[in-house]
């Protein structure tokens, strides 16, 4: 019995030849769709594998800002200590020649670190044995047995910055041999274990925590700089750890200052760090106030010069107190007092009178000058003055004489530690306090002071006028004195200050709390750009051009049955139930295809992946970036397909139906005169509205600043103009009065292929537009491809005139363009080029030649600031939620330079130099800089757009886009000024980034000489051009992956047009039949359907170039080399191809013999 | 039963200004006639056959069919109607290849909103019978000759009993004897159920089996 759904399933089997083309057609569409969201699927899964893979089953972590004791591990549930330190390997040799590594990450493990690696030795021991990865191996060239030098940063508890520390490579940084014991296997999931959602494969090595941690420490006590902890929630890992912390943990020690003099002691609350960061100072007075006991926050600080005129005392002693406080926390108190007392007003100063100073018997209100290093020295440091007024003098005597008001800083405070023996350049070198404390002839008073009574402060400020002048960025208070309750013991204040200490202080502020690190990585692994959503938008083009070709291949197929449909209306079916059949129908075909076209997808994904790693920069992204699939998507790429192939069944079945069956009945299946007409009429309107409108967006771009605004206005500009020329070839196609086909030859064939190819408008507009909209993307897309151009090493290039960016694992805390630094440099070279002795390092030859070098090439270098984090560049698949930060310093800041995309600048002045924004705060926001690809592609953020990331103190910061740069070596960064990095990054000390600038050609031989120079610190120099182009290359990777589809894309355009050049063919055959018999020879003939094609290609091809050359306006304007060559070889290639398909199309039918092709006429 | 055209005239619309094809054309047929409408090629009898057929609207006039005008009906109200009133038979036959001679013959019923799918299926195969077919309802088009296929097109014409049968040309495509057998078919069945029945043909023989017969000439309709 003939039911509806069997007459279709009938007809779709009868006419399954047909239907094959739009079974194929959708199969596509339902390839590309689904294939564009499994790269989706592929990315999102292998991040997340690889997220799994370099945690380790780590669920949350802790990253210390300074070593704490190892056993805190012990008190928090499936919890391990780590000591994790960035370091550098050298292999064994002459360090001048042997292999080097930076950016190592060194493990100080014990027995508590999970049992996976494949550990020899005593691990609890301080033995020097390593364990390198695979990766590392291979890049040292070391094997088990070897040699290999370990180089990290010595930690020290003063910060580098402070005018005590020291700062030379030697003093920062500290090396060691060690035994290769084992090298793990490249398939190890320890080579790698990583934190960071970062693209570089980690280079991993694994040493004794013990051993570590007297290396770095310089004693074996077991410490760490990580809590790893594996299966507990975050929150209550962090509830757990803040009741288990300890005072010292927070970096806080106590001092019983057990006074003789005085009316007894007082419990000195002092710094591991020399100075107390404003809220652990509000912490333990809370905590006074609490105990009921009162305390007095003291700075003490290391001057230069006090002096009154020609009378001075070098390197005085200086503290900021309430010199009113009740005793004992008052220096003063045994000293007159006015009644009542008087406190130190601002800028005032109490000199301490001892017997040979040079300042005693001056008269109040004299001028005194203090002469004081900026507390913050990295570099050449900087001495400030202040003039202080004197209030009067402190009797040396008493609580004066506390010369532990003063923190204990090793070498300075020590009973046997001398004043001649300090040496910290740049403030306080040997050679300087030689010249001005002498010891002969005559001992100097100062030197006699010090060695007698160490460092007793020489003069009093209040704590206010301290602490305007002695502020770092680390804080500037260095202890804070707690007095006993009375006849308490100072033991027993400890310990209640010890127990009630820690719920007044804020363990996450101090940089103590866990990070939900599992958390973190995974929603980083969805990355930083969407791919599924990314190659779904590129292949969007090439989904469309296959429904564009199934509607073709469906209306070619319909057409076909004109009659049985033209029969059908006549019989008495209405148009919906015609409609409905044929779409029932449609859609039976759509599903299979549909359904064919999942599997299909799965091999279009793999394509794309394989496409896409093999043009990837680097190879480690092919060891984890691998197919994955989920459910969901095949369930969306199949619904989807069925919803747009019925869409586009609806539209080719739609004009069919409204055709009078008569004229069905005839075979003819358009509606000719008056509609065709009326639609010549309303496309006459909207051309040129289309053209003026694409025209006025195009011109309205360019006054855009907001460059996604400005891209679109150029981009809808493009495709408007597009549409216009589309509708102006639809209208001549229709106008009615042609010029008269006349005269001979090719010309009179020429005119004649050129009106057939306007026979069929719909068809032949649907084929020129799938080529134009190919050619569209492949211009486009090629037109964003970049390589450094010519001025990229000019000031004013991508490079800044920088021809290299250098990074440390360790940060050098002087830059080595001249002065200490470059001084530091070449002794480390004059080590490096020398043979192993004892004593004095002789001067090689070598090492003249390379000091020769250096000075001869090395033009200029920047030192910069770097807070580590995420990469944010192109490279990184992750996404990068916190961003690595670079402040760069106020010198560069000056001398502007690099290319800009835009900026903010609205002065003259910024606008000749953008950098001066960085210094103009816009409230809380800090300005920042970064490269345009950056900010649009991985932060979504544009010009004014604010980004927040965690401070040292772990508040949230605003950042404030203010400009973005163009084909800049920071595409992994934000940049502020060096003041506000300094501000918001306090514990961030050194500099890790160095931007360099050398003779040309001499950049291998100066980033080889630093590299050998700064080995310990594990530096690392890439050329800047290099960079960009490997950045350019991960960007080239995309454009020619997006360009594949455009290619496809192209290849349906091309069968398109094959397609409907064969029907015209076949439709005409009989005409064509005629032709021949009438003496037309087959040639002449291919050269009538040939022209017809060409005159496709031509439209779809220079409607789709002009659009995109439209469209990428602003790219070009913004200096960009586009590859015309390569791109007119391109397009050749299409014009060839299109030229190809259509002569193999015809070449066959133009045969068929013409006695049976007449009288099918 | 009767089908009434009143003053019908159609226009086509050309380059030049518009064609006339029918000329204030009037006609009344009741039930029971067969009309046989002859004329030259261009004069416009296929497209009095369409407009008879409502598959094509005439520019001016009325056609009542039953006291019904057609063309004051919706879009699926005049497919029903049609579907229900009018049966055709082409030169061309249009049978669908896909299908049998059997499921030919029904296609009209599947969008029939009155008929049961059994009786009309015992009615096709009485049809069939009755134009010699009955041993042949599961043949394809493609295995029938040129006579039978049209005979299938003339019960598939016939399977929902109309009221008005148009044919046209419905022996063009041919020989003398098959044109002769489907021209008595037409009549014997006309006969058999009482429809009124219009055959526009060229050929003489075929209109002289009619008892009534008219002539188009130049858009205009008069009695042969």
């Amino acid at each position: 019995m003939l039911t509806f759904t069997k007459l279709v399933a009938r007809s779709a089997a009868y006419h399954a030849r047909g239907n094959v083309a739009v079974l194929l057609g959708v199969a596509v569409g339902s390839a590309v769709l689904t294939g564009a969201l499994l790269v989706g699927d592929s990315l999102r899964g292998s991040l997340r594998a690889r997220a799994e893979l370099q945690l380790g089953g780590v669920e949350a972590a802790a990253f210390l800002p300074r070593p704490v004791r190892a056993e805190l591990a012990d008190a928090l549930p499936n919890t391990i200590p780590v000591l994790l330190l960035p370091g550098s390997l050298q292999a064994a040799g002459s360090p001048a020649t042997a292999a080097r590594l930076g950016r190592v990450t060194v493990f100080g493990i014990d027995e508590r670190y999970p049992p996976s690696l494949n550990m020899k030795g005593d691990w609890n021991s301080t033995s020097k044995q390593i364990v390198l990865s695979a990766r590392v191996a291979e890049k040292l060239g070391a094997k088990a047995g070897d040699k290999v030098r370990l180089g990290v940063e010595k930690l020290g508890e003063l910060p580098r910055s402070s005018s005590l520390a020291e700062r030379d490579t030697d003093s920062s940084t500290v090396t060691d041999e060690f035994d290769v014991v084992t090298v793990l296997s490249a398939d190890a999931p320890d080579g790698d274990f990583n934190f960071s959602p970062n693209p570089a494969a980690p280079l991993n090595v694994f040493v004794p925590l013990r051993s570590l941690a007297r290396l770095a420490t310089g004693r074996p006590n077991p410490v760490c700089t990580a809590l790893l902890s594996y299966g507990t929630p975050t929150d209550e890992l962090n509830a757990t750890l803040r009741a288990k912390l300890k005072v010292e943990d927070y970096g806080i020690k106590f001092r019983d200052i057990d006074r003789k003099q005085g009316r007894g002691g007082y419990v000195s609350v002092e710094s591991t760090e020399l100075v107390f960061p404003p809220r652990t100072v509000e912490g333990i007075e809370a905590a006074a106030r609490a105990l009921n006991v009162r305390a007095e926050p003291t700075v003490v600080y290391v001057a230069d010069t006090l002096a009154a005129g020609a009378k001075e005392i070098p390197f005085p002693i200086v503290a900021g107190l309430n010199t009113l406080a009740e005793s004992p926390l008052s220096p003063i108190e045994l000293g007159p007092q006015p009644a009542p007392p008087l406190p130190l007003g601002d800028d005032e100063v109490e000199l301490l009178q001892w017997p040979d100073s040079e300042l005693n018997n001056l008269a109040p209100g004299t001028k005194i000058r203090l002469v004081y290093f900026d507390p913050e020295i990295e570099g050449e440091g900087l001495k400030r003055e202040a003039l202080l007024t004197l209030r009067g003098y402190v009797p040396f005597k008493g609580a004066a004489r506390d010369k532990d008001l003063t923190p204990e800083i090793p070498g300075v405070t020590d009973p046997r530690a001398e004043l001649r023996n300090w040496n910290r350049p740049p403030v306080l070198p040997k050679a300087e306090i030689e010249r001005r404390v002498p010891e002969k002839p005559k001992a100097h008073p100062r030197g006699t002071f010090f060695t007698q009574h160490k460092a007793v402060p020489m003069a009093y400020l209040n704590t206010a006028t301290a602490r305007k002048l002695f502020k770092s960025r680390y804080g500037t208070d260095t202890s804070v004195r707690v007095a006993p309750a009375d006849g308490e013991a100072l033991d027993k204040l400890i310990e209640r200050l010890q127990a009630e200490l820690p719920k007044h202080l804020d363990p996450k502020a101090a940089g103590l709390a866990f990070d939900p690190i599992r958390e973190r990585l995974f929603t980083a692994s969805k990355g930083g750009t969407d791919f599924g959503g990314l190659f779904l938008g590129f292949s969007l083009f090439l989904i469309v051009a296959a429904l564009m070709l199934v509607g073709l291949m469906f209306r070619l197929a319909l057409e076909r049955r004109a009659k049985q449909i033209g029969l059908l209306l006549a019989t008495g079916y209405s148009v919906r139930a015609v409609r409905r059949m044929l779409l029932a129908e449609g859609l039976a075909v759509a599903v299979i295809g549909a359904l064919i076209g999942l599997a299909a997808g799965v091999a279009y994904n793999r394509l794309l992946l394989g496409v896409l790693l093999d043009l990837w920069p680097d190879s480690e992204v092919r060891t984890y970036l691998k197919p994955h699939a989920s459910a969901l998507t095949f369930a969306l790429g199949f619904g989807l397909t069925l919803v747009m192939s019925l869409v586009a069944l609806w539209f080719s079945v739609r004009g069919l139906v409204k055709v009078p069956p008569p004229a069905l009945l005839r075979g003819e299946t358009t509606i000719p005169g008056a509609s065709a007409q009326g639609s010549s009429r309303r496309l006459r309107v909207f051309a040129p509205l289309a053209l003026v409108g694409g025209a006025a967006s195009i011109v309205a771009g360019g006054g855009i600043d907001n460059p996604d605004f400005r891209a679109m206005s150029f981009f809808g500009g493009g495709a408007l103009l597009l549409t216009a020329a589309l509708c102006f070839a639809r209208i001549w196609m229709t106008r009615t009065r042609h010029r008269v086909t006349n005269g001979r030859g090719a010309s009179a064939l020429a005119q004649l292929g050129t009106r057939n190819a306007a026979r069929n408008p719909g068809r032949s507009l649907l084929t020129a537009a799938l080529i134009a909209s190919a050619a569209f993307l492949l211009v486009a897309v090629e037109s964003f491809r970049r390589q450094p151009d010519k001025e990229f090493l000019n000031e004013k290039g991508g490079s800044g005139g920088f021809n290299l960016l250098a990074e440390s694992s360790s940060p050098l805390f002087q830059p080595f363009d001249t002065g200490l630094g470059r001084a530091d440099l070449e002794k480390q070279l004059r080590k490096a080029f020398a043979p192993p002795a004892e004593g004095e390092v002789p001067e090689t030859p070598d090492f003249q030649k390379a000091k020769a070098d250096l000075n001869a090439n090395l033009e200029s270098a920047f030192a910069l600031r770097l807070r580590g984090g995420d990469d944010a560049s192109c490279a990184n698949l992750f996404q990068a939620s916190r961003p690595r930060v670079l402040g760069v310093p106020q010198a560069l800041i000056d001398r502007g330079g690099f290319k800009f995309y835009i900026t903010a600048a609205k002065t003259p002045e910024e606008k000749a130099n953008p950098w001066l924004l960085l210094t103009k705060r816009d409230g809380d926001a800090i300005p920042v800089f970064c490269e345009q690809n950056t900010a649009q592609w991985m932060l979504k953020k544009g010009i004014g757009d604010d980004y927040t990331l965690p401070g040292d103190d772990g508040r949230d910061v605003t950042f404030r886009i203010v400009g973005t740069l163009v084909d800049s070596p920071f595409q992994s960064e934000l940049i502020c000024s060096e003041a506000h990095f300094t501000q918001t990054f306090p514990k961030q000390a050194g500099f890790r980034a160095f931007l360099v600038r050398t003779k040309p050609g001499a950049e291998g031989d100066v980033a080889r000489l630093l590299e050998i120079g700064f080995r310990a610190s594990g530096f690392a120099a890439t050329p800047t051009r290099e960079k960009v182009a490997s950045y350019q290359a991960v960007i080239g990777a995309y454009l020619s992956t997006f360009q594949l589809l455009g290619g496809f894309g192209l290849l349906l355009g091309v069968l398109g047009l094959a397609v409907v050049i064969l029907r015209g063919v076949w439709e005409r055959l009989g005409e064509l039949a005629l032709m021949r018999a009438m003496g037309y020879r087959t040639r002449a003939l291919q050269f009538l359907v040939l022209i017809e094609n060409a005159l496709l290609l031509a439209l779809g091809l220079g409607s789709g170039v002009l659009c995109a050359a439209v469209s990428v306006a602003p790219h070009v304007a913004s200096g960009a080399d586009v590859p015309f060559a390569r791109l007119a070889a391109l397009l050749g290639l299409v014009l060839t191809a299109g030229f190809v398909v259509a002569f193999a199309a015809t070449a066959g039918i133009l045969r068929v013999p013409v006695i049976p092709a007449l009288r099918r006429e | 039963m009767s089908l009434v055209l009143d003053s019908v005239s159609k226009e086509y619309p050309t380059r030049s200004g518009p064609l006339a094809v029918l000329r204030n054309v009037s006609l009344a047929l009741d039930a029971g006639t067969a009309a046989a409408i002859t004329g030259p090629s261009g004069s416009g009898k296929s497209t009095l056959l369409h407009v008879l057929g409502t598959l094509d609207r005439p520019t001016s006039g009325t056609v009542k069919l039953d006291g019904t005008d057609p063309f004051a009906l919706g879009e699926r109200d005049l497919a029903a109607f049609r579907n229900a009133k009018v049966g055709f038979v082409f030169q061309d036959h249009h049978l669908l290849p896909q299908c049998s001679v059997l499921e030919n013959v029904l296609i009209p019923t599947l969008v029939s909103a009155t008929t049961k799918p059994a009786d009309t299926e015992a009615y096709a195969r009485d049809l069939l019978a009755r134009v010699g077919l009955g041993a042949r309802l599961d043949h394809r088009p493609a295995e029938l000759s040129g006579g039978e296929r049209q005979r299938v097109a003339v019960a598939r014409a016939l399977v929902l009993k109309p009221a008005l049968l148009l044919a046209d040309e419905p022996t063009g495509n041919l020989d003398r004897t098959n044109a002769q057998s489907v021209g008595e078919l037409l009549l014997k069945l006309h006969e058999q159920e009482r429809n009124v029945l219009v055959v526009v043909t060229h050929s003489a023989d075929l209109a002289k089996m009619f008892p009534r017969r008219l002539e188009m000439n130049d858009g205009t309709l008069h009695a042969a």
